[in-house]
């Protein structure tokens, strides 16, 4: 049986759409849920955390409505985007309490917070009231409340959001142990090298709707079949120009204000011989990078809207 | 995984009163709420300060009226949309409770407060400004009116949660002036019986008709509240 099956779903706020006749099936793992902002993965994470009903077509969670059958929820740990929560209250408060919600006898609820904080280390707070919390402790405290009574499946929506990137790393490992541990999990973001750090398994969707899902390196490496841009800011721009355009993997050079813009089909060797022309040609660089190694890259592409030389 | 069991209603109403009064006794609201519970008393004091001046009760009580009208939507209406309107609802309404018992919790957690506020200050107010101890029966109608605001307010507040608390004081306010027009549209104001069970006049309904007329427009509200709440989405 899926864990998530979604069949002809639908979902509008009036006059707007959420999510457009999406037919997905989820088995297991770790899925990261790829899209930018307003693309729809919120409103398919609240429908599948039973907090919105679509508006057409069917979404189920282990074979129930999430929205109507309140038992089903029991096996859902969910982390909303938002970072509002009881901030009067304890981070080992704020766990029991929602523990203790999610069914789970009172008598067990605290060693379960506790253990549950102790998870994404922050027993040395948890006595701390959240309104003096960071970001990243916020959001481990979220975790915290999604993981406490033991879910079947976690859906984790943007949960790296305004993370430094050292909290960033950790919670990444967090997250990958959960899923070493067996749940399902499913994680939004619309920035693809937080999802990347978590699983390769993606779904892709935009305006609604999913444009692609599967391996993410299957996704990317189509990408690289299209010309890929590389931007290079540095003090000599012409000597770099000059020292690569010999190479059999530049396509294109564009000179650009305080440097120069590459076109190649092969990035990875058109990186090693940037890195060979500035060593060879003292060349100071002050940027390098790619427009196109980004998930607005992937949109382009899938939409056929860019990537094209 | 261990299954833990679904919680039961009631659990999980008594789990969300909990949750609500302690997050009330860390806030603003109940100070903020004390101290306008206390301007009937401080009328009352100035009342006294100024010496006999006939009998003052009607300005007592209408004094009393405004507190009771602005007391119960500060604690109800304000949780309730708050908790909407700043999305932690959805921590709520992702786990495995039935979508009512977060209003009836905090409903049953904030009520009270507000009745005993009522009350203490009613009490206070006639003890320092008339010098004499209220009726049990005015009392009794001050505290059944809190709760009849406090199902007003939640009904509002699920309607309307950004406005919740604004739009329950234009409605009492709007209901203090219902309880002065003489036909049976009056029934219909809180206020008015509230004044005519503390203070019954000849003609006027009785305490039996005024408590019926309160209880159906708190189930009224009530209803409204929880057939939203049903499929309302967050």
């Amino acid at each position: 049986m899926s864990v998530v099956a979604a069949l002809g779903c639908s979902k509008w706020y009036g006059h707007v759409l959420g999510v457009s006749d999406i037919s997905w099936r989820l088995r297991g793992g770790i899925v990261g849920l790829l899209g930018p902002n307003g693309a729809g993965k919120s409103t398919l994470m609240k429908m599948m955390a039973g907090l919105l009903r679509p508006s057409r077509g069917s979404l189920t969670v282990f074979g129930q409505n999430p929205f109507d059958d309140v038992a089903v929820r029991r096996r859902i740990g969910y982390a909303p985007e938002h970072e509002k929560t009881w901030d009067e209250l304890t981070a080992l408060e704020l766990v029991t309490a929602m523990t203790r919600l999610a069914g789970v006898p009172p008598a067990r609820a605290r060693a379960a917070a506790e253990a549950a904080i102790e998870q994404m280390g922050m027993t040395g707070a948890m006595h701390r009231r959240v309104r003096g919390f960071s970001k990243g402790m916020r959001q481990r405290t979220k975790l915290a409340t999604v993981i406490a009574h033991d879910p079947d499946l976690l859906l984790l929506d943007e949960p790296l959001t305004g993370v430094d990137p050292m909290a960033r790393i950790d919670i990444v490992d967090r997250i990958r142990a959960l899923g070493e541990r067996g749940k399902t999990i499913v994680v939004s973001s619309h920035v693809l090298y937080e999802i990347e750090a978590l699983t390769s398994e993606i779904v892709v969707i935009y305006r609604g709707q999913v444009l692609a899902e599967g391996n993410i390196y299957e996704i990317r490496r189509l990408i690289d079949r299209h010309p890929h841009r590389i931007r290079i800011e540095c003090d000599r721009p012409r000597a770099v120009a000059v020292a690569l355009s010999a190479s059999e993997h530049v396509s294109r050079i564009v000179f650009e204000r305080g440097g120069l813009l590459l076109e190649t089909r092969d990035p990875d060797r058109c990186y090693d011989e940037i890195a060979a022309a500035v060593i060879a040609g003292g060349v100071t660089v002050t940027e390098l990078g790619s427009p196109d190694n980004n998930l607005g890259a992937v949109f382009d592409y899938l939409t056929g809207g860019g990537g094209r030389p | 995984m261990t299954a833990p069991d679904i919680p039961m209603s009631t659990r999980a109403v008594r789990e969300i009163a909990g949750l609500t009064l302690r997050r009330v006794s860390r806030g603003r609201t109940l100070w903020v709420a004390s101290i306008i519970a206390l301007v009937p008393v401080a009328f009352g004091a100035l009342l006294r300060a100024i010496g006999p001046r006939g009998n003052l009760t009607d300005e007592l009580l209408a004094f009393q009226l405004l507190v009771l009208a602005v007391l119960p939507p500060m604690f109800i209406a304000s949780a309730i949309g708050e908790e909407i309107e700043d999305r932690t609802i959805t921590y709520l309404w992702s786990r495995p409770i039935p979508r009512w018992a977060v209003v009836v919790g905090k409903l049953l957690a904030l009520a009270p407060i507000s009745m005993v506020l009522i009350a203490v200050s009613w009490h206070l107010a006639c003890t320092l400004g008339l010098q004499a101890v209220p009726s049990t029966r005015s009392h009794l109608a001050l505290v059944a009116a809190a709760a009849v605001i406090s199902a007003i307010a939640t009904g509002i507040a699920v309607l309307v949660p950004r406005h919740g608390m604004a739009l329950t004081i234009g409605y009492m306010l709007l209901d203090f002036f219902l309880g002065f027009i003489p036909a049976s549209i009056q029934n219909l104001s809180v206020l008015h019986h509230v004044n005519s069970i503390s203070f019954p006049k000849p003609g006027g309904p009785d305490a039996v008709t005024a408590c019926a007329w309160l209880a159906g427009v708190a189930i009224a509200w009530l209803a409204a509240a929880l057939g939203r709440i049903r499929n309302l989405e967050a």
